[in-house]
């Protein structure tokens, strides 16, 4: 049964209930009423009636008429007929028992009415209301002067019959009621209950993979709020979902990239080892099938150094301390050295005086690698340049170069692991594909984050910041 | 999907068709309700709003006492010597003759005078033997109508009448009666009874006097008690209806029928007698 039904049954139930016991109280509270109204009327009329016919009775006696004695018909006989007139004034019929008499002197009850019966179902000051047929009549007994029982009767058959057809239109409004209420029921029902259709499938559009739908339904109630609170719930699923889709991709390019790079170096290595062992060289080719040999081997080693580091970096915290910026640019310089005087090119380091708080080895690699990157980068005869500025308690490194630069549109994939922007000159000149990966990663771990900004044909600058150490400001 | 979308809605059908059932009862209840009530209304017995009730019975409302009391209070008057001497204007009562000389003589007046001995012996007023002794005075009995000339009757002014019935052997004037009763000729209701027998015959038991106070009308009266410590055998008395009933046998000796030393005899006395409560006492020497 669905939420709309059973709102339906329970608002017409209710309604029904209602008007059930609504009925019920106002019905018979006002045919109570209106009873009791005829019972006040039916009295009084009973006791105009008791005391005309007792007076009758004390006259005649009076003047020496009785029931008793050889002139008792004669004497009934006329004071029926008196009855009868007081009766029909009255609107009424009755019956006149004489004194510890069963069957009384004379009846003009209606017909159907058993005088005897009544007069021994009734005492005096009771009344009793009889349905025959079709007509209601109510009789009032009394006990009159010297022993004589009245019964009188009064038709209540217009007054049921009044009741009966009250009774016919409210049952009649009652129909029309629960069938208006029915109806409101059910339109009002399905418009409470469309919001919850609407959020079931829309959870249903996302469980299939709709991870967009959203349901933003205004009804200005507790199931707006439901429907923020699911539409929060979408957007949260469907962010993890892209960034595990994100997470997915890059593991895979990772994987993909990874063996690559894994793959070129080995080729070259089993080719030249396969000619070595196979073919009787020259040995300037020999030599330079051992360089080839070298080279790709030393590629190799770099490569799983640096993962390595990427591994260390994930799996266990840095250990900072304070680090002299002097010192560390001295480190710089002597092992950037020949990489320089190989390329032809000048670093030229600050002399800063300040300290910053970090891991010296790792900070040296993120320098020594962005310095290697910047010299791989610049032609011959220009310079790369390293900065160290104080700012806002923290030490901004840049290492700015004039080389080649980088495409804008691949600047924000140049610190993904593997990537290079020209893979052929990287990996002549040695590249794993790692080196600014491992720096984003050395600055994060360090609470800064790798910044790069370029222009092709103009250079390169890569900046990062360091917590500077308190106390040793220059 | 779709057994998961239809399995609730067909669990539902219950409920469903209970609601639907429910709905149409409901809507029925005043009616059901209206005629349960019913059932509670008719043909039983209850207060009705008003209750009458009725008057007191009391002297004026019968006629018979009425006219005891007129007798009992209306100055008297001889019918021959002072009915010339009466104030124009003012009422008075001319009581009936006990004498023969003066009453009417009715063969057939006596006869009507024993049925209506025999009637209040009927009642229980009287025992049956009382009556019979009687008996000798009835035609069936009298073949010869030899009593044919003793009974007498007469009529006071308030239409009460007299029935005599004299003993038949004396011819004097004055004799004794048999039997005297008085009543009142509209009502025929015996107000007053005397009889007497050669031998002691029965008292009237207690229930005489309800019987006669019944089989003159007055049962209705309905404060009918017996007054203490009265002088007569056998007493009732009405406050309302300010009557005394009584009733007593008792012996007197006759000595005009006897030669010598009289003759015992026997009389049963039946009198109804107007009095207010606080001459009760005076009447009965008794109180209530």
């Amino acid at each position: 049964m669905k939420y709309a039904q059973k709102l339906v049954c329970v608002i017409v139930l209710l309604l029904a209930a209602s008007l059930a016991v609504g009925g019920c109280v106002l019905l018979y509270a006002d045919a109570a009423d209106s009873l009791a109204r005829a019972d006040e009327q039916n009295s009084a009329a009973h006791t105009l009636a008791c005391a005309a016919v007792e007076n009758e009775l004390r006259t005649r006696s009076a003047q020496g008429e009785t029931a008793e004695g050889a002139a008792s018909s004669d004497w009934v006989n006329m004071l029926a007929a008196w009855a009868a007139r007081l009766g029909s004034t009255a609107g009424c019929g009755m019956a006149l028992a004489a004194p510890a008499e069963e069957e009384p002197l004379f009846s003009t009850l209606p017909p159907g009415a058993a005088p005897v019966e009544l007069f021994a179902a009734l005492e005096t000051g009771q009344m009793l209301a009889r349905r025959s047929g079709g007509t209601v009549t109510a009789f009032y007994c009394s006990t009159l002067w010297g022993g004589y029982r009245l019964l009188t009767a009064y038709d209540l058959t217009g007054l049921y019959g009044a009741r009966t057809r009250s009774l016919a239109r409210y049952l009649l409004l009652e129909g029309a009621v629960l069938l208006v209420g029915a109806a409101f029921a059910v339109f009002a029902s399905r418009r409470l209950t469309r919001p919850l259709a609407v959020l079931t499938a829309a959870s249903a559009q996302i469980a299939a993979g709709e991870y967009g739908r959203r349901t933003a339904l205004a009804t200005g109630d507790e199931v707006e709020q439901l429907s923020r609170s699911f539409d929060a719930m979408a957007d949260a699923v469907q962010r993890q979902v892209t960034e595990l889709e994100d997470e997915v991709r890059r593991r895979e390019d990772f994987m993909a990239a990874f063996t690559h790079e894994l793959k070129t170096p080995m080729t070259s290595i089993i080719g030249y080892a396969d000619m070595l062992r196979t073919v009787q060289v020259e040995p300037a080719e020999q030599r330079e099938a051992a360089d080839a040999v070298f080279h790709e081997g030393k590629r190799l080693e770099s490569l799983s150094r640096k993962l390595l580091s990427l591994l260390a970096l994930d799996e266990t915290p840095i250990e900072s301390g304070p680090v002299p910026v002097a010192a560390l640019m001295a480190e710089l310089r002597r092992a950037a050295a020949p990489l320089c005087r190989a390329a032809r090119v000048t670093l030229r380091t600050p002399a800063c005086g300040c300290t910053a708080r970090g891991d010296a080895d790792l900070l040296l690699d993120l320098l020594f690698n962005l310095v290697q990157n910047a010299v791989r980068a610049s032609h011959s005869g220009q310079t790369v340049e390293v900065t160290c500025t104080p700012r806002g308690g923290r030490l901004a490194f840049c290492v700015i170069d004039a080389g080649c630069g980088i495409p804008a549109e691949q600047l924000p994939r140049v610190t993904e692991p593997f990537y290079m922007v020209d893979k052929s000159r990287a990996r002549r000149q040695g590249s794993s594909g790692l080196g600014l990966a491992l720096c984003a990663r050395i600055a994060q771990a360090h609470g800064g984050a790798l910044t790069l900004a370029s222009a092709p044909g103009r250079g390169t600058t890569v900046s990062f910041t360091l917590p500077q150490e308190r106390g040793n400001e220059p | 999907m779709k057994n998961a979308d239809t399995r609730p809605a067909r669990r539902g059908l219950p409920m469903l068709a209970a609601c639907l059932a429910a709905v149409p009862l409901l809507a029925a209840l005043p009616a059901a309700f209206l005629a349960a009530t019913d059932v509670g209304r008719f043909d039983h017995a209850r207060p009705a709003a008003q209750s009458y009730t009725a008057q007191a019975p009391a002297r004026d409302d019968f006629y018979l006492l009425r006219q005891l009391a007129a007798r009992a209070e209306l100055p008297q008057m001889e019918r021959a010597v002072e009915a010339d001497a009466a104030v124009p204007g003012q009422s008075f009562y001319v009581a009936a003759s006990t004498y023969a000389a003066s009453m009417e003589q009715s063969y057939s007046m006596g006869q009507y005078g024993l049925t209506l001995l025999q009637n209040l012996a009927d009642a229980g007023v009287m025992p049956d033997a009382w009556v019979r002794a009687l008996d000798y005075l009835k035609p069936e009995n009298d073949p010869d109508y030899t009593y044919y000339g003793n009974f007498y009757y007469s009529t006071d002014s308030l239409g009460f009448l007299t029935i005599t019935a004299f003993v038949p052997e004396q011819s004097d004037p004055a004799r004794p009666v048999t039997f005297t009763l008085t009543m009142d000729s509209k009502t025929g209701a015996v107000v007053n009874a005397w009889l007497a027998a050669g031998e002691e015959l029965p008292a009237p038991g207690p229930e005489a006097l309800p019987a006669w106070a019944e089989a003159g009308g007055l049962s209705s009266l309905g404060d009918w008690t017996v007054p203490a410590d009265t002088g007569y055998q056998n007493a009732l008395y009405s406050p309302a209806g300010q009557l005394l009933l009584t009733a007593a046998v008792h012996p007197y000796t006759d000595y005009f029928h006897s030669d010598a030393g009289g003759r015992q005899q026997w009389v049963l006395s039946l009198q109804m007698t107007p009095a207010a409560p606080d001459e009760l006492a005076r009447l009965t020497g008794g109180s209530l």
